[in-house]
């Protein structure tokens, strides 16, 4: 393991530099690139977290979603205002995942992940028939008040960056470890009390109050929602976001969604189109680093490094 | 049939569990009290690992009864066991191998100790069980006999009235069994504690325990003391041979 001095130096540096960068960037669209970066950051982690206990939440998009809507519909027939709706839509959210959690996590074995993706859909489809959530055509006019306009990228990422350093903590604390257990050998945890299915829930729910928070921030970003845009395909680039980035470690997600986003960003610029890039990412990916960058970068550190020295380090980390 | 004693730490009455035509577990009757070492013996498939399973709560049981410390189990409930006051070890390891010794030995410590004081308890149960080097690798890494120590660490660290041990010494070589036996020896003399141990190390077994039930296909064959078991004719045809008879 690094020094966590150094670490968390390492740390608050990046989180500084995201946060400067968000104040100073002016040019709409890099703004826009910005906003969409830590927004899927953001569901990326979620995402990574649930893998922790050995889940693959592909109802995630299904929650962007309701916490999307829910603060679209709490702004544009309520008139309640940003500060409120989102954090309403991150306890909406982790509500409806609770509950979702409680029937899906019961049994062991894939019904979470099956049940998630049909979830997902017909969620999606729900939206589509409700004339009061929009229809198919979705919701318009989700704005921040206007003099909150100019900050938005700021109030995003500082969101982003106070939820990431909450799932870190979490991560680090026995919360985690119990996390581990459970995702290779729950009997051990629960011989010796602890209850797993708690834990699987609070770690579901919260996963999915980051996830609607980032619902929340991507309707009054992009002022827009429509059905489409929370389909399982959003589940599909997270999870690709964390294959890339590589998920044994908790930047990895972080690292994949810089890349990826900017390099979709780029190469629309072209007529690239984003499916194929996400798709021939994680090939090449899965091919050439199976742990994912982090990964990679842990290797190349421990072939520079004397065996003797911090070989194991490395890799640890 | 054992005398029976209000103050028991596991109470089983007619404890039966049948997997499809197998009766795995036929109709035992047994108690352990505080401060006693009551080591389960019997041939691979007796039943011993099932019976485990059942007081424990990992598994159901077809019929029967399971107390602990005085109250009733439900069949199939781990955390009303474990709340009772019974850790159990699994006999195939009963550890996480992708995290280190220390965060092992942690979640055995979560439910009981404030998070403050579960920094002391590990390198306690650590320092007990001479795990105190290895703290920081990666369980997975370890030698055999080391796993076998972490899976039972965890266990002592939750500091249970009833430790039920799966075959905690299988693969220890002479040192590590010393130690072990130093260990458990002074837990079972902690107040209001016992062990239930399943366990083929018979030198051990007839050193450590006090009083030795021996299951065969499931049913009880006989209880006694070490020497009581050495010399029972029942038991040296099922399990010991002669060879243990001397
Ligand atoms: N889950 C199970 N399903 C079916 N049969 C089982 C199961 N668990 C154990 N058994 C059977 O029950 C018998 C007792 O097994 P076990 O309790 O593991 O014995 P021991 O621990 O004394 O070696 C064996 O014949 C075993 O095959
Ligand atoms: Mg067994």
């Amino acid at each position: 393991m690094l020094k966590p001095s150094s670490s968390t130096i390492s740390w608050v540096v990046f989180a500084g530099a995201a946060l400067l960068l968000s104040l100073l960037l002016q040019d709409l669209y890099l703004r826009s690139v910005l906003n969409l970066i830590a927004i899927s950051a953001l569901l990326a982690v979620s995402l990574r977290f649930v893998m922790l206990m050995g889940e693959l939440n592909f109802a995630i998009a299904a929650f962007v979603g309701i916490g999307a809507y829910t603060a679209g519909y709490l702004s544009t027939a309520m008139d309640i205002p940003f500060w409120v709706a989102i954090p309403i839509a991150g306890i909406v959210t982790g509500i409806v995942s609770a509950a979702f959690g409680a029937v899906t996590l019961r049994a062991k074995g894939p019904y979470f992940l099956l049940i998630g993706f049909a979830f997902t859909e017909a969620i999606r489809v729900t939206y589509s028939k409700v004339p009061a959530l929009g229809g198919t055509s979705g919701m318009v006019g989700i704005f921040p008040p206007l003099v909150m306009d100019p900050w938005m990228p700021f109030l995003v990422m500082a969101t982003v960056v106070v939820l990431l350093v909450v799932f870190f903590i979490m991560e680090r604390s026995d919360f985690g470890r119990v996390l581990f257990a459970i995702r290779e050998k729950e009997e051990v945890a629960r011989s010796v009390g602890i209850n797993t299915f708690v834990y699987k829930i609070v770690t579901i729910a919260f996963a999915s109050f980051a996830a609607g928070i980032a619902g929340g921030l991507h309707a009054f970003v992009n002022n827009v929602i429509s059905p489409g845009d929370f389909s399982y395909l959003m589940a599909a680039f997270a999870l690709a976001y964390v294959k890339v980035g590589g998920e044994d470690h908790f930047a990895g997600p972080i690292l994949g969604a810089i890349f990826l986003v900017s390099l979709s960003a780029y190469a629309l610029g072209f007529g690239g189109d984003e499916h194929f890039i996400y798709g021939g990412a994680i090939v090449l990916v899965v091919l050439l680093m199976p742990k994912g960058a982090v990964g990679a970068v842990a290797r190349m550190r421990l072939r520079k490094t004397d065996v003797k020295g911090g070989a194991n380090a490395a890799l640890e980390q | 049939m054992q005398p029976s004693s209000n103050d028991a730490l596991l109470r089983v009455n007619g404890l039966s569990k049948r997997f499809e035509g197998l009766l795995a577990v036929d109709n035992l009757d047994f108690e352990v009290r505080p401060g006693e070492i009551f080591g389960m013996i019997g041939p691979n498939g007796a039943g011993k690992s099932t019976t485990f399973n059942l007081i424990s709560g990992f598994i159901p049981w077809t019929t029967g009864k399971v107390q602990i410390c005085g109250k009733t189990m439900r069949r199939g409930k781990p955390l009303v066991a474990s709340d009772a006051g019974l850790v159990r070890t699994f006999q195939h390891g009963s550890f996480v191998g992708g995290i280190s010794v220390r965060d092992n030995l942690r979640l055995g410590t979560i439910v009981r100790k404030k998070t403050a004081e579960r920094d002391a308890a590990v390198v306690e149960v650590a320092r007990r069980l001479g795990l105190s080097e290895h703290l920081d690798e990666t369980t997975s890494n370890l030698p055999h006999g080391l796993q076998r120590r972490v899976s039972m660490a965890i266990a002592i660290a939750a500091q249970p009235r009833l430790l039920c041990l799966d075959e905690p010494l299988t693969g220890l070589n002479d040192t590590e069994v010393a130690t072990v036996l130093t260990v458990l020896d002074d837990y079972r003399k902690t107040q209001g504690r016992a062990i239930l141990l399943v366990e083929h190390n018979m030198k051990a077994v007839m050193r450590i325990c006090d009083r030795i039930p021996v299951l065969h296909h499931g049913a009880h064959l006989a209880t006694g003391s070490p020497e009581d078991i050495r010399g029972n004719k029942a038991v040296i045809e099922a399990y010991l041979g002669e060879s243990h008879a001397a």
